[in-house]
């Protein structure tokens, strides 16, 4: 067999990863049920084969509540990650073509909702917005845009410099026409590197605000909720609460970083040296 | 027609220093004029005006006596720049660069020996005389009246050059379009050009290299 | 050989890249460059853009990207060039003129540029006397380079280059967006750097400009020197030999301007054997393959067939 090169190893580790994290999200999805089953003959149950990660005290089973957890919270990050990415494209390509006033009303924004720190700007919207799935996703979607939103304006300063875009406004392209046509292409890899690297951010905010109590209702087998949940039995010894979820969600971000870093070396065509 | 320069002064935005003032040129159709100038004397920033690229800080250039402004979104006066691989998006094919010009026809493409395969490829797999084919092609567009050739064959080969040249010179025959030639070579403006035009002469003040302040 | 200040033997130098996604490639961009340089003399290295005649001033100096590498032999005074022996010579025995501003740090005024950053008097009386005798006045020693026009840029990256004293120069395309005047001026600096007894290796695309000042010209097509000629062998197309360079003879403009059809062949389209081939009046099967060498009357060529319609005459 011909030996692989870096990029098609790395091309597989992230094939790899992705299939892991399809597999946790389809995994918890069919878990919904059984991770809510309450069975108070098995309470405390210390991590054994049967119940690997063991059980809480309503006698739910922590493997399946981990893994559904983790489930919502991808498919939370997901949707949180495309909404703020979306809003930073526009935003910065907005901000870089539609003249001077515009640049400095989405600079002044940027700068607005940077300045504020995060998890608080993120707990008030999702307060404001009465909490529970559309708090979160809200809060985070408004929240995550920003520094996306500057890379972009940056880049498209960067590209309206350039001779062949002038050159196309020269030969009768509209400022439309240029930014679909011309400056997508340089922009696209740059927004899917983004919008990856923007998962395990959200999805930790998410976590973060739930674990508060800001977020996601108790009911949920959300991670944020096992988590504060488990503050109550850490003292009590019952470790297996919080390590195994906290491990997992931990995994979860660094393989959706991983995901991101490897889109940038493919993507980004200064890599092609490396 | 007639291409019109009148009084034209500017300084960049950052620099005090002025590198044209109140240089005027006419140019007719069918006429190939030279432009000559040590480095530093603003040929390209000159090209540029006249394409529309930049505003004059004060004078006018007129296209058959209105001003080149009026003409609507697609230039009259189209340029090429001295480095087709700044001139061309590195992320898209060769072939959409040519769509980007205004309806080129088959002759021209072919007249300046650019191959169908070619047009399959991003520029960074294509060498600078080949892009900067492409790039002369797509100043050809229908609407072009006059075109601005600035050091266009100045990084390629003599072969290429004159394969260019000879090119251009039996086009704009053809359409009797006027043309600006900016060039060092002595021997290529003699060859090209109706005549040639030393900017220096025509530039009024203090401009120059070694007369910054 | 010795004798020779710098010899450069079949060098090849390739690059692995990977393109748009995980395909790796390798470019061959230079094959069976060769050329010599002795002290004292001037030559000339022919090359149209693209052609990848800047990375023999980089494989000279050991500086070219570490995703290239090259295969051949490059010869300093007689001793093979190691990459230990490159970074002890570079900079001092030999010096490289690079093509562009990007090589001056941007931050430093041209006067510690050239210094070097060192600040002795003698340095200082040394560099004032070098910039004085380009041309540049005191009050340029405070300018930083972006200030600086194409032509006063050159001329700072020369002075850099000489104070020094080295024994080989290698000056790379100094002379693109030059006015006439300015680029004679330039080359007339390296004229005198030879004159002064160090070897000059200019690489430029400028075939009539190198004929002005050079003793010798080598002449690449895609990559590979295809001739080696004396200057003067290019007053007269006769005393040429390879077709190719015949044809470049034919389209300068103040020799008719005449065009050969097609193009020089793409790094990843390469032929085999001789690559003006496909261009070439001349070309027959056998130059397919492995063209050696061949002694001419005013230097060298890489062809078969114009010995062959030699013999026949």
């Amino acid at each position: 067999m011909r030996r692989w090169n870096r990029r098609q190893w790395m091309a597989a580790l992230m094939v790899f990863s992705l299939l892991l994290l399809i597999l946790v999200t389809a995994a918890g999805l069919s878990f919904e049920e059984a991770a809510g089953v309450t069975d108070f003959s098995r309470r405390n149950l210390a991590p054994c084969p049967e119940y690997p990660f063991g059980t809480d005290f309503m006698g739910r089973d922590m493997f399946r509540r981990t893994v559904t957890g983790l489930s919502v919270s991808i498919r939370l990050g997901i949707l949180t990650a495309a909404v703020s990415a979306v809003i930073a494209f526009f935003l910065g390509l907005g901000a870089a073509v539609l003249g001077r006033g515009a640049d400095a009303l989405i600079g002044g924004l940027i700068d607005l909702v940077m300045g504020i720190p995060h998890i608080l700007l993120l707990i008030l919207i999702s307060f404001a917005c009465g909490k529970g799935f559309w708090g979160v996703v809200i809060g985070i979607s408004l929240t995550h845009w920003t520094s996306l939103a500057r890379l972009i304006r940056g880049e498209v300063l960067q590209l309206k410099e350039s001779n062949y875009i002038k050159i196309a406004s020269r030969l009768g392209h509209g400022k439309l026409q240029v930014a679909l046509a011309h400056m997508t292409p340089h922009l696209l890899p740059q927004f899917v590197t983004g919008l990856v690297l923007m998962f395990p951010h959200a999805i930790l905010h998410e976590a973060s605000i739930t674990f508060l109590g800001f977020g996601l209702p108790p009911e949920e087998p959300a991670i944020g909720v096992i988590l504060s949940e488990s503050m109550q039995y850490l003292v009590m010894g019952k470790w297996w609460l919080a390590l195994f979820p906290g491990l997992l969600l931990a995994g979860v971000v660094l393989l959706f970083h991983f995901l991101g870093q490897g889109l940038l070396l493919l993507l980004d065509p200064e890599q092609a040296h490396s | 027609m007639i291409l019109e320069a009148r009084d034209i002064s500017f300084r960049y935005d950052n620099g005090n220093r002025r590198i044209l003032n109140r240089v005027s040129l006419r140019l007719e159709s069918g006429e190939r004029v030279g432009l000559s100038a040590p480095s530093g004397f603003g040929k390209t920033t000159f090209c540029k005006i006249l394409a529309g690229y930049e505003r004059p800080e004060s004078g006018q250039v007129l296209l058959d006596h209105r001003p080149l402004e009026e003409y609507g979104a697609y230039c009259p006066v189209q340029m090429v720049w001295q480095h087709p691989e700044l001139s061309v998006n590195p992320r898209r094919k060769m072939g959409t660069v040519l769509a980007e010009g205004d309806r080129i026809p088959e002759r021209i493409v072919r007249g300046l020996g650019i191959e169908k395969d070619w047009e399959n490829r991003y520029p960074g797999e294509l060498s600078g005389g080949e892009l900067q084919r492409f790039c002369i092609a797509r100043a050809l567009g229908e609407r072009t009246r006059f075109l601005l050739a600035d050091e266009i064959s100045t990084m390629l080969d003599l072969i290429t050059q004159s394969q260019i040249w000879n090119f251009l010179l039996e086009e704009t025959r053809r359409r009797n379009i006027g043309m600006l030639v900016v060039s060092h070579g002595e021997s290529l403006l003699n060859r090209v050009c109706t005549r040639t035009e030393y900017l220096e002469k025509i530039n009024g003040g203090e401009a120059g290299t070694d007369g910054r302040r | 050989m010795d004798g020779h200040l710098l010899e450069v033997k079949n060098l090849s130098i390739s690059f692995t890249q990977y393109e748009r996604g995980m395909r790796r490639t390798n470019l061959r961009t230079i094959r069976d460059l060769s050329v010599t340089v002795d002290p004292g003399e001037m030559v000339a290295v022919i090359g149209s853009s693209g052609s990848g005649k800047s990375l023999l001033a980089h494989a000279v100096m050991g500086i070219l990207p570490y995703n290239a590498s090259f295969t051949g032999e490059i010869f300093f005074q007689g001793e093979r060039l190691t990459a230990r022996r490159q970074r002890e010579l570079r900079g001092r025995e030999m010096v490289l003129v690079p093509q562009s501003v990007s090589y001056l740090d941007p931050l430093m005024k041209v006067g510690e540029q050239v210094r070097k950053g060192r600040r002795d008097p003698a340095s200082r009386e040394k560099s004032r006397q070098v910039l004085e005798s380009y041309g540049l006045g005191a009050e340029m020693e405070e300018l930083y380079p972006f200030q600086l026009s194409g032509g006063m840029t050159r001329r700072v990256l020369i002075s850099t280059a000489v104070m020094e004293e080295p024994k080989l120069v290698i000056a790379d395309e100094p002379t693109p967006g030059l006015h006439l005047e300015a680029a004679r001026r330039v080359l007339g600096h390296f004229r005198e750097m030879a004159q002064g007894g160090a070897g000059v290796l200019l690489i430029t695309h400028d075939l009539e400009l190198a004929l002005e000042v050079a003793d010798r010209v080598a002449v690449l097509y895609a990559g590979m020197t295809v001739e080696e000629a004396d200057s003067g062998a290019f007053q007269r197309e006769e005393t040429l030999s390879h077709p190719y360079t015949r044809a470049l003879w034919r389209a300068m403009p103040e020799h008719g301007f005449e065009s050969v059809p097609g193009v020089q062949p793409y790094v990843k389209d390469m032929p085999a054997g001789c690559p003006y081939r496909p261009r070439c009046p001349l070309a027959g099967p056998e130059c397919g393959g492995e063209i050696p060498l061949r002694r001419t009357e005013r230097g060298w060529v890489r062809c078969i067939r114009r010995r062959e319609e030699e013999e026949e005459k």
